[in-house]
């Protein structure tokens, strides 16, 4: 028994508690567990909703407002959220104006102000050692502050998830019939962007623009290759993003790589072994037929016309 | 349940158009559907047929006219209207169970924010349940919805429909992409409905079975072409005006070949 206590337990307890014995350290944890909790869960209407390469090009255009926040000297959050949720809306908007499919219109707009961030961060002296933080992400810089707002954030998308998880269910699923019978589907798809910038925008400092879009649609991608219900859909994809920071962030630590890079390489990792552990890949095990009874079939004179 | 309680709810459209004023989808339509009609819309690709029923139920405002039901906006009827969508736009590896479909019916029927956020109650499962039964899906209940085959898919929807307890179910094309056998499984299940008091309207290219089950045709061609009882609307010169182009029509004596050949 003191054996398996020295030998094992022991290791294994100062294994996973060394990295807490630093603050900075104890941030990023708790940053990687909300960030990857909140991008896991609407990461699920992501997915569903094909709005994946839209998730990408919020995250590239969230680098941009962050720019122009810092050359106007405002608070770099707001800014950020103020242009992904800008956007959000000029991707339908210029798609419509300019007769182009949606893809188009965020392959445009995304890389554009991705440029223009680009363009005014290099031409700061001061900022340019930043620029490899806000694209990779570095999770050694979260502040007492950027976990409150990350957690304020975390609190109220959860929020909106559960208590709109009837509607957003049914919108993601049949658009159309959902609006015919009286849900705010305009509304809902609105919300769900502004949620979305809002996920991405506090996301950035863990994971970083370019890997952002991958704790969005990896966990629910991984979680949607075991399950056929939305409710399970939801937890699974919850516990993959929360796996995925809290084992990329051990990974970062003991390995030193980045964390972005590391949390995003597991939630690709636990996709493979998803994939590959998936029922539905199972060839079909024949137990009872799927089919009812034959309906009744009605006879009569049926092919009368006129 | 809907049970047997007729409704009073009578749809009145006067001069609808809709869609853009050089090709209008929809040309000042001027039609009446009283309560308890079973009425199929019928006419070629691209006549309007989807886009009549879409006004209906408020998804179209209309470019020009109005659309009443029972005195009020389509909008404020939403809850008593089901509709069955075509599922063409449906995607099936949606991860949701044939209970779960059904059961979204419910959740158009809440109002306001704090009605919205409540959890589904026992009331909603009970309907649920029944809507299940009556579409001869309930031992199907817990299958995901993409196992299904065509015309049980048609089914659950149908059974999403009747689970937000309408006045008013539309269909978009129910018996398209079906086998024959559930093709007469699902007319059963709408003769049932209708004779339980639920206004039907459903779009179809199935003239047989407008011409076996319906009690009224409405032909559409953009503009309204005729409307009426089967037998005096499924005429030859009618369905050629709303086809455009010359149909064979076959009676149970066979087909009216002096009628076609000598209408050239």
């Amino acid at each position: 028994m003191n054996i398996l206590f020295d030998q094992i337990l022991l290791p294994l307890f100062s294994f996973l508690s060394e990295p807490w014995e630093f603050i900075f350290i104890q941030k990023g944890i708790l940053a990687v567990i909300m960030v990857g909790l909140c991008c896991s869960l609407i990461g699920t209407h992501v997915v569903l909703r094909r709005l994946s390469f839209i998730g990408d090009g919020l995250a590239h255009s969230t680098f941009g407002g962050l720019a122009v926040g810092f050359l106007l000297q405002i608070n770099a959050f707001v800014a950020a959220l103020v242009t992904a949720v800008l956007t959000a809306l000029g991707i339908g908007a210029v798609s419509r104006k300019a007769d182009i499919s949606l893809d188009t219109s965020i392959g445009i707009l995304f890389s554009g102000i991705f440029a223009f961030g680009i363009v005014i961060i290099s031409h700061d002296r001061n900022y340019r050692g930043d620029l490899f933080d806000l694209l990779l992400g570095n999770v050694l810089t979260v502040t007492t502050q950027d976990l409150l707002i990350t957690l304020a954030t975390t609190c109220v998308v959860i929020a909106c998830l559960v208590m709109f998880f009837k509607e957003l269910l049914y919108s993601s699923f049949d658009p159309a019939g959902a609006a015919a019978c009286g849900i705010p589907v305009a509304w809902l798809d609105f919300a769900l962007l502004v949620l979305l910038a809002l996920t991405i925008t506090v996301s950035m400092q863990t994971v970083g623009v370019v890997l952002v879009s991958a704790l969005l649609v990896t966990p629910a991608a991984s979680a949607l290759q075991l399950t056929n219900r939305f409710s399970n859909l939801m937890i699974l994809s919850g516990t993959f993003g929360i796996a995925s920071g809290l084992i990329g962030i051990y990974l970062s630590y003991y390995m030193d790589v980045p964390a972005g890079a590391a949390i995003v390489l597991v939630a690709t990792t636990i996709f493979f072994i998803c994939l590959l552990a998936s029922p539905k890949r199972r060839p079909v095990k024949v137990t009872e037929p799927l089919e009812e009874p034959p309906a009744q079939i009605i006879t009569g004179d049926y092919h009368r016309i006129g | 349940m809907t049970s047997s309680q007729k409704n009073n709810l009578s749809i009145q459209l006067s001069g609808v158009s809709a869609g853009y004023q050089a090709a209008p989808v929809l040309n000042n339509i001027n039609l009446v559907i009283e309560p308890g009609d079973f009425v199929g819309v019928i006419g070629p690709n691209g006549c309007g047929k989807s886009t009549l029923l879409k006004v209906i139920l408020g998804l179209i405002k209309p470019a020009s006219g109005r659309v009443t039901l029972g005195g009020m906006t389509p909008e404020k009827m939403r809850r008593k209207v089901g509709y069955l969508p075509q599922l063409t736009q449906i995607d099936f590896k949606f991860p949701a169970s044939v209970w779960d479909v059904v059961m979204m019916g419910r959740y158009g029927l809440r109002q306001g924010f704090f009605d919205q956020i409540k959890p589904i109650n026992e009331e909603d499962k009970k309907v649920t349940k029944q809507a299940l039964e009556r579409v001869g899906l309930a031992n199907l209940a817990d299958q995901p919805i993409g196992q299904l085959s065509g015309g049980q898919r048609q089914r659950a929807f149908i059974a999403r429909a009747i689970a937000q307890e309408p006045e008013v179910l539309l269909l978009d094309e129910p018996i398209t992409g079906v086998d024959i056998t559930s093709q007469h499984a699902l007319l059963h299940l709408l003769e049932e409905l209708n004779s339980r008091g639920i206004t039907i309207i459903s779009t179809t290219h199935d003239l047989n079975c407008v011409a076996s089950s319906f009690n009224r045709v409405v032909c559409l061609n953009h503009k309204l072409i005729a409307e009426g009882p089967p037998n005096q609307v499924l005429t030859q010169e009618i369905l050629n005006e709303t086809y455009g182009s010359h149909l064979l029509v076959m009676t149970e004596r066979g087909p009216h070949i002096e009628h076609n050949l000598s209408s050239h």
